[in-house]
């Protein structure tokens, strides 16, 4: 679903942000990407949504190499990305339902259509009733969870997360992981960034290791 | 986009837990499993006709209560506007309206031949037949100098003026109407032939002021042609400008949806409609304002038109006028607000 091939990112002004950074992720598998702040976890994560482009290297993203791909179909390939972040970047001036709906809207459905799945995937991350509410009224788990929700909504065949519970107590962090873990189970390939070592560990799935842009370590699944 | 069709593996059984919410997922994933494939294909088949109408229309409706959530800001930024439209149109309008008047003088010139103060009546018979009998003459008029007087006295209140001059001034004319068809070379060739006949003292073929006004019209419609061109760019900036503060305000919303996968087109498309209902209020807002003004104009233009025994009525913007305006203000409204996004996306969407 994933794959690098030497792939660099340098920044103007010489800042490396990757560097020589190889690895495959199947379809269908979790991931949790680690390392300290400034390793190069959210560079990456930047590179697979072409938020950025690669300074040396290939990727392939479902199969599509992301230096042919151009400008204008950017959009379309990030429909088929769900995203999460750490601060959820949810539109406070929408309520919970209009922020899910969203990535339904930008696909082209009709707000008929898309009132099923909004609440199919709201009903997933157990926000159901708060579907009307605004995400100021919402405490930071569920702001995180609706994030979540509209991560999925639109079906993505990849969930992106960038340190998805980087403000959430260790209860509510373990919560969300969860959910993640359940969209693997169905099929949807995961990548988590997480610099949170104890909780990655407890998951027990495959662990790559940033350190100053370059990927230190690769652990499979115990 | 055809990405990421192929059929995904699935579960990895040893790792299932029958939770409560595990299986909500499990019977969204049965779901999700048939319908991947379906899916991809329904997302490019759902931009059907009905969908993009019901987008429009929503987009449409939120810009709208953008703006009525300002109320003043949006009230007093489509009243510029309004100005930048109703100055072109007011000259426009005066203009047409006094092209109208000038026109009905303008299809038929005609010839004045003032006479010699002491001409005989005979030769006056003369010249009437002579010109009875010219082809190009349609009409022959006689207005001795008594009715002259008479005339002038009734119409321009300057009876005590003649009367302390204590004789006529005024000399005998003969209009003259030429046949319609008549071109203006030969009319100037008939004006020197009728110069030249004898108990005539001058003739004058009327068109000059008519050619004069007409020049003049010209170039003031013209000249409200070009103004609207200089004030459509005064729309065009100040409704740019809006849009600028408002891509500002919503910087965040436009980095989620660029990240969730919306193109420019998608996102540009609410600041676009924003800047249409600034264009359409300012646009109805400067016919409000040329018609007030006109309406406060008509009174002082029919006391004018009076004194120059004329029944000219004051005529608003036609139709066609409003047409052109509310057109503008769309046009301009989209051209103005697109410019923004051009500009501002630049920074704002990642691609």
């Amino acid at each position: 679903m994933i794959r690098f091939d030497g792939v660099s990112k340098r920044y103007p002004g010489g800042h490396v942000g990757l560097e020589q950074v190889s690895f495959h992720l199947k379809r269908g598998e979790i991931a949790f990407l680690t390392g300290h702040s400034g390793a190069g976890k959210s560079t990456l994560m930047k590179l697979v949504m072409l938020l950025e482009r690669v300074s040396a290297g290939q990727i392939w993203v479902g199969g599509h190499n992301l230096r042919a791909l151009k400008n204008s179909r950017i959009p379309y390939l990030r429909r088929n990305i769900g995203v999460v972040f750490q601060n959820h970047q949810l539109l406070f001036d929408r309520t919970v339902f209009d922020n899910v709906a969203l990535p339904l809207l930008i696909a082209g459905y009709s707000p008929g259509d898309c009132a099923g799945r909004v609440r199919a995937a709201l009903d997933m991350v157990g926000l159901l009733s708060k579907e009307k509410l605004f995400p100021v009224a919402l405490s930071g788990g569920e702001q995180q969870r609706v994030g979540l929700a509209r991560a999925v909504v639109n079906r993505p065949a990849l969930i992106l997360a960038d340190e998805p519970t980087g403000n959430l107590d260790p209860q509510l962090s373990a919560e969300i992981m969860k959910l993640f873990e359940n969209f693997n189970q169905v099929g949807v390939t995961v990548l988590i960034a997480s610099h949170d070592l104890a909780l990655v560990a407890r998951m027990r799935h495959r662990i790559l290791t940033l350190d100053h842009g370059r990927l230190v370590s690769d652990q499979e699944v115990q | 986009m055809s990405l990421f069709n192929k059929k995904s593996e699935r579960q990895r059984d040893g790792r299932r837990h029958k939770t409560a919410e595990d299986k909500v997922v499990a019977g969204k994933a049965a779901g999700n499993d048939t319908h991947k494939r379906g899916a991809n294909r329904q997302t490019a088949a759902t931009l059907t006709l009905h969908s993009l109408i019901s987008l429009h229309q929503q987009v449409g409706k939120d810009a709208f209560s953008r703006l009525q959530k300002r109320p003043l800001a949006s009230l007093l930024n489509s009243l510029l506007i309004a100005v930048a439209f109703s100055l072109p149109v007011l000259l426009f309008v005066l203009v047409s309206n006094i092209q109208q008047l000038g026109s009905t003088w303008d299809g038929q010139p005609r010839i004045s031949v003032y006479l010699d103060n002491e001409v005989s009546q005979k030769v006056v018979g003369q010249r009437i037949a002579d010109y009875r009998d010219h082809p190009l003459i349609e009409q022959v008029a006689y207005l001795s100098p008594e009715q002259g007087l008479q005339d002038f006295q009734q119409k321009a209140g300057l009876q005590n003026v003649i009367t302390s001059l204590g004789f006529n001034p005024l000399p005998g004319v003969i209009q003259l109407t030429p046949v319609s068809d008549a071109s203006f070379g030969q009319l100037d060739d008939a004006v020197a032939t009728f110069q030249s006949m004898g108990g005539v003292e001058e003739v004058r073929l009327d068109r000059q002021w008519v050619q004069r006004l007409q020049a003049i019209l010209t170039m003031l419609e013209r000249f409200s042609i070009m103004l609207g061109g200089i004030l459509g760019l005064t729309v065009v900036l100040v409704i740019s400008n809006t849009v600028r503060l408002n891509i500002e305000s919503r910087r965040d919303e436009i980095k989620v949806i660029s990240m969730v996968g919306g193109t420019r087109g998608f996102i540009a498309m609410p600041f676009i409609y924003m800047g249409v209902w600034y264009g359409v209020i300012g646009a109805i807002l400067a016919q409000i304002i040329v018609s007030s003004l006109l309406m406060v104009l008509s009174n002082e233009v029919t006391n004018l038109a009076g004194l120059y025994n004329s029944e000219m009525v004051l005529s608003g913007p036609s139709l066609g006028v409003m047409g052109i305006l509310l057109l503008s203000g769309v046009f301009l409204g989209a051209l103005g607000a697109m410019g923004s996004c051009y500009r501002h996306f630049q920074a704002l969407v990642p691609d």
